[in-house]
């Protein structure tokens, strides 16, 4: 038990180091902006005076450290601070598109894995088929595909030629109802389509393996018989990597929504965070960096515990 | 423990050249890849002259026009020849992110090497850092130096090779471990040979299969990472004739132009898809396995 | 004498690039009895493995079935569909494969895995299935059961999950029990404890057993009947005491003077050549290696006569040779003149492992080596051994004591050695694949010393010591231009060897350098070195876990456990007689073939092993 508690520990450590490490990247990057912040919230126009009173308000001209220990004190605090862009606070532009985001993401992967696994185990099965062929060489055509280029593809297809869904789903936001749950229906079909591929070869590459392992031989000898041995034996030992890998098919999660978004237009946090970019809101830039590093820190730490739960050497000695 | 039939089979020397090459010729894969990437070469070498129209130049015929005769694929909403701007981008598609893979080998490759070889402490304190660079999301992490910084192409350079050298690191450190404990290095060592030495005689020559396939690897990324930020506007800034940005642009007009749209977007596709095929092909043969794929 | 099960002509191939198969096993026979032991002999490539897995019927992947028949309980075994296959193993044939990991899915806890195959043949389910579980589980001597089927196999030491695999393997009460390897990779205590409770469960269940092994005095120590394999033949078939003392054909007794005995002092006669992979058509496939060949060998394919009662050898020089007599070499003088001083001097060495700190992986180990002797190092894994080899090659760093070379003291990392000191000191290590960097050739990997410590020489003259010393140790000239891997492990130690001599060294430290080969390269090797060391006067660090190599080769001996020193003296001292119990235990398990109807087994004692999860003391006794 001491060893599991240990690597918890260790695990929820790492964590939050990781944030502290988003969390300052994301500071001192935008720390350096040539652009005085000043200027860009009061226009060309401003004058000196205007614009000591502005840094002086926000406590632009204490030294970096300073600054950046107020920062992360607003930020969990809840104190988001304003759009520079649109002079609204950060958290109404954020709150609602969080929403949709989460939804989006959470619906591709809760489609996503289970398609990968049995698409990995299948064609596992079936090595040297044709159907195993088929499967592969869809996959790793798939996988090399930019995930904007998929998007554009699944957008042709269904929006413009076949017209069956709408071009952009902004109605997420504004429509109600059909109309809304349409919207959503794009983005996250293109961006399961986007996470099965990798997840799938891992499956089926880890099954392979470990079908291949001399334990697996020797249940046969055993006399157990197919079935058994494929989901008693090697599908446990195959899903340890596996987990792994979904959880470092999370970070793969956060540029697909940013993408996805883009490509069609969904009114999600990615989109707000590329906009963000383009005309260098800082703010809203650094609060979405912080809560997207902040579910991605979660979700890995969720990872782990999965393993750790699968995987009963890390919980002995 | 090995057998006769194992003994003095004629196999040449161990070339890694040799081993690419019969990557290329004895792989489907290998063959369909390397055509399609001898292509993309030519264009991107020759495309410019190949040009009928200069690729920047507006008016050339009527906007958003379909593929005719004097437009093979037409032309775009400012009414430049759609064709033109294809041949003509190649080249920019991938010299960034050529440089870039470059620049990662050299920093994260030096790194991972030296965590790998010398091992011990040193490694494992460096692999703790290593592990937290590698725990930020890459796009992330560039986005955020894109705002303050902008996104000319020598940020974006920097900015690609700091997210993904960790990456390569990692890899590289693998493998250098691996080759690290054999016997071989061990009785170099014995020797008293010096460490320069032993780098370049014992372990990089046995580790250029896998920094070949990951030198692959990673240019796919790479390509793909800065097609991505150039079609989200952030890259390259028109009217440069790049793939990703043309999408950029071409995006609003999907309806009534699509030609303009799928143009790059299978320009693109086939491209990452080619190394994609190398890669894969090259690390069935040398054997390696899928694991290098895990660190996007 | 029922016979349970029973092979004719068994015959398997695996398909060629080009042409027929090759022929991997051939026209394989023989009979299980209840209660009783076959044992099949063979080093690597004599396809052994593939005839136990083809004994339960199992279709290797890759295989072609060329003839022959398994029959067992009335039907072909080989004519059977996987699902009826199935339905025996496990339950009526059962298979403990090389080493345990290998055989315990490493995920399911002891309970599933022995409750599986309870299940699935016998239908027995809940309080019925434990109460066998854990009778099982005692049968083989796994101590504190109850506590043990909640465990997962990787929290059990090697020699234990092997019990647990026994246990599985016998649950169901097989008819016939068929062990492949079964001790590859444990202890030779371990070993020892192992197939005591083999023959014991044997003959309490009147289970039909077959075992595989490349370790000749093992079967022989523990087989009622013996085949021995060559080429994927049998070559020589009769009771186990009856090869060992009268052997027929040529391999057989060129192999039991190839293992070294522990009873006798003696160096080994190797067996020129290497093992033959394929089955040979037209003619003896010993004859390239044979002593005693003669053109009639090569004319036709030898048959498998019966050379005496229940005596079969496949030789046509059977008749006229007889018994083949057993030919040892002398044991070679190992005495030294002592007035030279020492030549290295380990004090008080102190050094722990790099990955688990604290731990002492060598605590406080002293040892003199006199110029020109060789000296052995023995323990078991985990005794330190081959750390403080490391340490005096300066791979390791030490954490107390001192290691002097001349009588001075030694920098402890290599790097900060004198170069003359680096050249004085020349290490052989044990896996021969990976010695050698496979992007240079031999010429190039041999040089190197030369390059280093001889740089006056010139070109020329480096070459001309490279072919000398590629003479000295039997290797043709051809293979100066060659990579590692088109050479077999035994050149590849060969070579490893020329490099550790060509800059006359004056102490060679070997690290477990015959482990990893065939007994008949093995011997070949030991005489090398033997050789070597004697021509040029060098002194030789053995360290191995091999005692019987000791004998053959060394004039004192130091034994080491868990990091200490046990035991030090003259060879034939030690061997005689040995002051320590520890000593005596690791004497007594080494397998020596058994005497003449002597009853099995005999009776040692052997103490648990410290550190593991609890390992019972087992005395084995008639």
């Amino acid at each position: 038990m001491g060893r599991s508690a240990r690597f918890v520990g260790s695990r929820i450590v790492f964590g939050i180091l990781t944030l502290v490490a988003i969390s300052a990247v994301t500071f001192f990057a935008t720390d350096v902006v040539p652009a005085d912040p000043a200027r860009v919230a009061l226009g060309k126009f401003a004058t000196s005076e205007q614009l000591a009173a502005y840094r002086e308000d926000r406590g632009l001209d204490r030294p970096v450290g300073d600054r950046y220990l107020r920062w992360v004190g607003n930020v969990v605090q809840g104190d988001w601070g304003e759009s520079v862009l649109s002079k609204r606070p950060v958290a109404s532009l954020i709150e609602p598109r969080i929403v949709r985001s989460l939804i989006l993401s959470m619906s591709a992967m809760l489609i996503a894995i289970p398609v990968a696994f049995l698409l990995g185990v299948f064609s596992a099965q079936r090595i040297g088929t044709r159907s195993d062929f088929s499967i592969s060489s869809t996959t790793l055509l798939v996988n090399s595909l930019p995930e904007f280029v998929v998007g554009i593809a699944f957008l042709m297809v269904f929006a413009v030629w076949l017209g069956v869904l709408p071009i952009e789903s902004s109605a997420a936001a504004l429509g109600s109802g059909l109309a809304a749950v349409r919207a959503y229906i794009l983005p996250v079909m293109t961006l399961a389509t986007v996470l099965v591929p990798y997840m799938a070869r891992m499956v089926r590459a880890n099954m392979r393996d470990v079908s291949g392992q001399p334990f697996v031989r020797s249940a046969t000898l055993r006399g157990v018989p197919r079935r058994r041995l494929i989901w008693r034996h090697v599908v446990p030992n195959a899903s340890i990597p596996v987990v792994n890998v979904v959880a470092l098919t999370m970070a793969e999660l956060i540029a697909g929504v940013v993408i996805i978004e883009t490509v069609f237009g969904f009114p999600g946090i990615g989109q707000l965070l590329i906009n963000s970019v383009s005309s260098k809101d800082i703010p809203v830039v650094q609060i979405i960096t912080i809560i997207i590093g902040l579910g991605f820190v979660i979700l890995n730490f969720l990872a782990d515990l999965v393993v750790l739960m699968l995987n009963p050497k890390l919980r002995s000695a | 423990m090995t057998t006769a039939a194992e003994v003095l089979t004629e196999q040449p020397a161990p070339s890694t050249f040799r081993a690419l090459r019969s990557v290329v010729t004895s792989t489907g894969e290998g063959r369909v890849g390397f055509t399609l990437l001898v292509i993309f070469t030519l264009i991107a070498l020759f495309g410019h002259q190949l040009a009928p129209y200069s690729p920047i130049a507006i008016a050339t015929g009527s906007p958003n026009s379909g593929p005719s005769l004097e437009h093979l694929l037409g032309t775009d909403q400012l009414g430049r020849d759609v064709f033109s701007r294809i041949l003509a981008g190649a080249a920019s598609v991938i010299v960034i992110p050529l440089i870039a893979t470059i620049l990662t080998f050299a920093i994260g490759g030096s790194i991972g090497i030296a965590l790998g070889f010398i091992g011990g402490r040193f490694d494992a304190v460096g692999s703790r850092v290593l592990d937290l660079f590698l725990a930020l999301p890459p796009l992330l992490v560039v986005l955020v130096v894109i705002a303050s910084l902008g996104s000319s192409p020598v940020v974006i350079i920097v900015s690609v090779t700091l997210v993904y050298s960790p990456r390569v690191a990692r890899v590289l450190r693998g493998a250098a471990q691996g080759i690290a404990t054999k016997e071989y290095v061990q009785a170099a060592q014995s020797r008293g040979e010096h460490t320069y030495w032993i780098l370049m005689r014992e372990l990089v020559p046995n580790m250029s299969s896998t920094v070949f396939v990951e030198f692959a690897v990673r240019l796919t990324y790479a390509i793909i990472f800065v097609a991505t930020l150039n079609f989200l506007g952030l890259g390259v800034k028109p009217p440069s004739p790049n793939w990703g940005a043309m999408l950029f642009e071409s995006r609003v007009t999907i309806i009534t132009n699509p030609i303009a749209t799928i143009a790059p977007t299978v320009a693109i596709g086939l491209l990452a898809i080619s190394i994609g095929l190398l890669a894969d092909a090259a690390s069935r043969q040398f054997g390696l396995d899928e694991a290098s794929e895990i660190l996007r | 004498m029922t016979t349970v099960l029973s092979a004719r002509g068994l015959t398997i191939g695996f398909p060629a690039p080009a042409g027929p198969p090759n022929v991997v096993l051939r026209d394989l026979s023989f009979d299980l009895v209840p209660g009783t032991l076959l044992g099949l002999a063979g080093e690597s490539g004599s396809g052994k493995s593939t005839a136990a897995l083809t004994a339960m019927g199992f279709p290797i992947p890759g295989s072609v079935r060329l003839g022959g028949s398994v029959t067992f309980d009335g039907i072909d075994l080989l004519q059977q569909p996987i699902a009826a296959l199935r339905n025996i193993w496990g339950s009526r044939i059962a298979y403990v494969a090389q080493d345990a990991s290998q055989s315990l899915s490493p995920l399911l806890r002891v309970e599933r895995l022995l409750a599986e195959p309870l299940r699935l043949h016998l239908g027995l389910r809940g309080d019925a299935a434990r109460a066998r579980s854990l009778a099982l589980l005692a049968s083989v001597s796994i101590p504190a059961p109850e506590t043990a089927m909640r465990r997962f196999p990787h929290q059990f030491s090697g020699g234990q999950q092997q019990r647990i695999a026994l246990a599985i393997a016998l649950a169901c009460e097989p008819a016939v029990l068929i062990l492949d390897e079964p001790t590859t990779g444990l202890d030779v205590t371990t070993q020892f404890q192992i197939v005591s409770l083999i023959r014991t469960l044997i003959a309490e269940t009147n289970t039909a057993a077959l075992m595989i092994s490349h370790d000749l005095s093992l079967l022989a120590m523990l087989c009622d009947e013996l085949a021995i394999i060559y080429a994927g033949e049998v070559v020589e078939q009769a009771s186990a005491a009856e090869i060992y003392a009268r052997p027929r054909h040529p391999y057989s007794a060129a192999l039991i003077d190839a293992v070294p005995r522990v009873d006798e002092p003696g160096l080994v006669i190797g067996i020129p050549g290497l093992p033959a992979a394929r089955v040979s058509e037209s003619e003896c496939a010993f004859a390239d290696r044979c002593s005693f060949v003669q053109p009639k060998c090569r004319a036709a394919h030898p048959a498998l006569v019966t050379v005496s009662e229940r005596h079969d050898a496949r030789c046509v020089m059977a008749t006229s040779l007889g018994v083949i007599e057993p030919q040892r070499q002398p044991p070679l003088d190992v005495s030294v003149s002592r007035s030279e001083g020492s030549l290295l001097e380990v004090v008080d060495l102190r050094c722990t492992y790099r990955q688990a700190r604290g731990t002492p992986a060598v605590d406080g180990l002293s040892l003199t080596i006199h110029p020109g002797e060789t000296v052995a190092l023995v323990g078991e894994s985990g005794s330190g051994k081959s750390t403080a080899l490391r340490a005096i090659a300066g791979l390791h760093p030490l954490e107390a004591g001192e290691i002097l070379f001349d009588g001075k003291v030694m920098p402890s990392h290599a790097s900060r050695r004198a170069r003359e000191l680096l050249r004085s000191i020349q290490i052989v290590f044990q896996d021969p694949h990976a010695s050698l960097n496979p992007r240079h050739t031999v010429r190039e990997i041999i040089e190197r010393p030369l390059v280093l410590f001889e740089g006056s020489l010139s070109r020329r003259e480096r070459r001309d010591r490279v072919c000398q010393l590629l003479r000295e140790v039997r290797l043709e000239q051809s293979l100066l231009n060659r990579y590692p891997h088109q050479l077999s492990g035994g050149q590849k130690q060969r070579v490893a060897i020329a490099r550790a001599f060509v800059a006359e060294p004056r102490l060679i430290l070997c690290d477990e350098i015959v482990s990893a080969l065939d007994v008949s390269v093995q011997a070949s090797i030991l005489e090398l070195i033997a050789q070597l060391t004697s021509e040029h006067g060098t002194a030789v660090l053995f360290v191995t876990h091999d005692l019987a190599v000791v004998r053959a080769i060394a004039s004192r001996i130091y034994v080491m456990r868990n990091g200490c020193l046990v035991e030090q003296g003259h060879t034939n001292d030690v061997f005689t007689a040995p002051r320590e119990a520890y000593t005596l235990e690791l004497l007594a398990a080494v397998p020596r073939p058994r005497v003449e109807n002597a009853a099995w087994p005999r009776r040692v004692r052997i103490s648990p092993e410290d550190g593991s999860a609890g390992d019972e003391s087992s005395t084995v006794g008639a």
